[in-house]
């Protein structure tokens, strides 16, 4: 669950959590506005999850791994270590 | 694709839409309160009512405010609450310095710069909230 596949992840932030959503997105031939729209936020709210400088709350999680039929853990990925790193940074 | 823009904008308009015409009825129902009652005698009972008129649609514009935060999605929501703090925690320090800078002999201030002052901070909060999240 806490391994780490580099190819098609965000680059972690403070909470230490990286996800796959950029990945996906590109895989579906989505733009950003599109997968805003079929999960009800706003374009500025995927932007800022692609780019890992928020993470969802646990609804809209499960929501985003509903649409693209990822189980939760495979898209959204938390690292510990990232954690405490930021935390000295 | 673009009808999630339409919704952000969709709310966006919603808001100003409500936000505008409280404001502007505001603005009218101050000018003439104060009109009135500097011209009503000093005695008469509906003088304080009078005043306190233009806090009806200062309601309104609260409503607008309450309506448009729950539309919103969590992260705008996050925006916000993140902006509503900055404002109240500075405004906090910035009132009470100058309440004990008062008893120092500088002069009272009027409370009617506190909401304008507050508001600035949320706006100047939203904005840096915001770039927090591009």
């Amino acid at each position: 669950m806490c391994a780490w596949h580099h190819d098609g992840i965000s680059e972690p932030m403070e909470h230490g959590m990286k996800n796959r959503l950029k990945m996906l997105r590109a895989e579906h031939n989505w733009s950003q506005a599109e997968l805003s729209e079929y999960l009800g936020v706003s374009r500025q709210t995927v932007h800022a999850l692609e780019t890992g400088k928020y993470d969802p709350s646990l609804p809209l999680a499960f929501k985003i791994a509903c649409l693209f039929h990822w189980p939760i853990e495979a898209i959204f990925q938390y690292n510990p270590e990232l954690e405490s790193e930021a935390k000295n940074d | 694709m673009h009808q999630s823009v339409s919704k952000d904008r969709l709310i966006s308009k919603t808001y100003a839409r409500e936000f505008y015409t409280a404001m502007f009825a505001y603005a009218v129902l101050l000018l003439a309160s104060v009109f009135l009652t500097n011209h009503a005698s000093p005695s008469v009972w509906w003088r304080m009512p009078l005043a306190l008129t233009p806090m009806v649609p200062i309601f309104f514009v609260v409503r607008a405010f309450l309506r448009f935060f729950h539309r919103i999605d969590e992260l705008q929501r996050r925006i916000q609450l993140e902006a509503l703090a900055l404002s109240f925690g500075v405004t906090c320090v910035v009132t009470f310095s100058y309440s004990l800078l008062e008893y120092a002999g500088f002069p009272p201030l009027s409370w009617i710069w506190l909401p304008p002052f507050m508001m600035m901070l949320w706006s100047l909060g939203v904005c840096m909230a915001s770039r927090r999240y591009q």
